[in-house]
């Protein structure tokens, strides 16, 4: 009986500690219109990831309340799951999806609704011909969210580490 | 093509004034090459300050203020990092190898950094070159030894073997000096042409017995001092680092690595891609650049502009040849023509004596700039863009040929025969 006086408050603490640690987690910047890409090629392996506030995607970042919410959640997801539709890659590449990852509050199905929403979507490509990357093209991605201005990309190729900003008017990545 | 031969002929009578033109557009156009040469080599050279590395994680502030202390030794860190952040990621699965970093001494305005040996394993610069020894060796098991960067040696004359006192902070004059505990030269580098050849390397236990004896930012007096003998003999551990650099088993795994150092619970940390950062940092610098290629653009329009004077003002004096060109049956266009034929020739000669010039100096001048700015500079044929640059200064000589050819056409019409001599 002591003991498990004991380790009542310490039971209790626990939940508290737990929460104190999600406070300290790191806050991320959050800038409505602009998305970061990050893309690896390594060997034949394309790994793509895409994290952008869910108001470029869609136009709002609480969970969907309606009807209509819902089924624009839906089409957002099944315009993420067709990543070679949104990014178009050299057909001589050859490149084929492996394997995707959609995260978001926004698709999680009940949650507590506050703050800012991001969406994060990770793709890996596996590319027959990885030498015939030569450049990818997102203007497919900016004609479908026309609310991303900017993308911040990050680059790791065969030539090393780069940096490159895309816009509507500039959509093409070089490698 | 007998007008061409027509236009060599005309030229190679006022063969001086040609030659010069020439020589005027051949150096502009050298110069052009030169400074589009330099700058894709300069900014290749400052891409490869670091190669090789995947992260370099330091206390969280900006990308540009980690790269410049860490890599470039400019500015100061705004925190330290624990030691135990650094072990739990050199320990990481997806980790190859990490190189921790220790700044904030000085030596003679040169900066100090405290490191492992694994910094002259695995730090690589350029096109993955690996950082070389020219004399000695790295620093070992005894804290008090220190790895010179070639300039340092250099600069301040020092040999293998030689004793230095380090200075406290980072001022080119310190009124604190380390001399209770002095190091020994063991090993010099080669050089680099980075900001390694700057550096005086010493491991992270001499680092620690630097400041051992040292409270609240000043070293302790009398019985308090420990000496280099007592520090020795200490277990040297250090609680923080500056900064640490990454390298891994996978490139594809930077990316998630990136993100589980910027979320660590342990304490803020923020990881750079050290190749991104580089280029947010050129592309800062980038208007400098803009500006000379500007400036050497200009020169070159000089240059065409002198030609175009020379062939305007050769004109009059030419009256007799176009007329005698007339009286043989040459119709005005052709007069035109033979002008802009001209015009061609001379900026096409310009442009080759240009090309002989360009690598000329490189030949010449390629093993001092290498060694002396790290800078490469290849004696490879011009790239597409430069072969693009010639295009169109031979395009614009053609517009401008236009000028004297139309005049020309409109004399020719207008004199006829009937010149008056």
């Amino acid at each position: 009986m002591r003991h498990l006086l004991l380790a009542l408050p310490l039971a209790l603490l626990s939940p508290i500690l737990t929460a104190q640690e999600h406070e300290h987690a790191s806050l991320r910047t959050h800038e409505h219109g602009v998305a970061i890409l990050n893309l690896a090629l390594d060997g034949q392996i394309l790994e793509l990831n895409l994290e952008s506030p869910a108001m470029n995607l869609i136009g709002f970042e609480h969970a969907p309340h309606n009807e209509e919410e819902r089924a624009r959640v839906a089409a957002l997801r099944a315009q993420l799951e067709q990543p070679l539709e949104l990014v178009a890659l050299p057909a001589a590449a050859a490149c084929t999806l492996a394997a995707q990852e959609l995260e978001g509050r926004l698709f999680a199905e009940h949650e507590h609704d506050h703050g800012h929403s991001d969406i994060r979507a990770s793709y890996r490509l596996t590319c027959a011909h990885p030498e015939r990357l030569e450049a990818l093209d997102l203007a497919a991605f900016f004609a479908r969210f026309p609310a991303t201005h900017r993308l911040a990309a990050q680059l790791i190729g065969p030539a090393g580490q780069r940096g490159a900003e895309l816009t509507p008017d500039n959509p093409r990545l070089l490698f | 093509m007998y007008l061409f031969r027509l236009a060599l002929g005309s030229l190679a009578n006022r063969r001086f004034t040609a030659l010069l033109t020439v020589l005027a557009i051949a150096l502009s156009v050298c110069l052009l090459l030169a400074v589009e040469r330099v700058r894709s080599e300069a900014r290749a050279s400052f891409a490869s300050t670091i190669s090789g590395t995947d992260l370099i994680v330091g206390a969280r502030s900006g990308s540009l203020n980690l790269l410049l202390y860490s890599v470039f030794r400019i500015g100061n860190a705004t925190n330290n990092i624990r030691w135990e952040s650094f072990q739990h990621f050199a320990e990481h699965p997806r980790v190859k190898w990490a190189i921790p970093i220790s700044l904030g001494d000085s030596h003679r305005g040169y900066r100090v950094m405290g490191t492992s040996p694994a910094y002259f394993a695995h730090y690589h610069y350029g096109r993955g070159q690996p950082l070389r020894f020219s004399a000695g060796r790295a620093f070992a098991t005894d804290p008090f030894e220190v790895v010179l960067g070639a300039e340092v040696a250099e600069a301040l004359g020092y040999q293998l073997g030689e004793r230095i006192v380090l200075a406290h902070g980072v001022a080119s004059v310190s009124l604190v000096q380390h001399d209770d505990k002095p190091f020994s030269v063991v090993g010099i580098l080669a050089r680099t042409g980075t900001p390694v050849d700057r550096t005086l390397h010493i491991s992270l236990a001499g680092m620690e017995a630097l400041h051992v004896d040292w409270h609240n930012g000043v070293p302790a007096r009398g019985a308090g001092r420990i000496s280099a003998e007592q520090a020795r003999q200490m277990k040297l551990q250090p609680k923080a680092i500056t900064a640490f650099l990454l390298g891994l088993h996978s490139k594809a795994a930077t990316f998630a690595l990136q993100r589980e150092i910027n979320e660590y619970r342990g304490e803020p940390l923020l990881a750079i891609l050290p190749g991104v950062a580089l280029q947010e940092l050129w592309s800062l610098m980038g208007t400098a650049e803009q500006a000379l290629f500007v400036v050497s653009l200009c020169v070159v329009l000089t240059g065409l502009i002198g030609m175009l004077t020379a062939i305007l003002t050769s004109l009059n004096e030419r009256r007799r040849e176009m007329a005698i060109l007339r009286s043989v049956g040459a119709r005005p266009w052709h007069v035109a023509s033979l002008l802009v034929l001209e015009a061609f020739a001379l900026t096409l000669a310009g442009v080759l004596l240009g090309l002989a010039l360009l690598y000329l100096a490189i030949a010449a001048s390629q093993g001092y700039v290498q060694s002396r700015y790290g800078l490469y500079l290849p004696l490879a044929l011009p790239g597409a863009h430069e072969w693009a640059l010639l295009g169109t200064i031979l395009c614009a000589a053609l517009l401008l040929s236009a000028l004297p050819a139309w005049r020309a056409y409109r004399q020719s019409l207008a004199d006829g025969l009937t010149i008056r001599l």
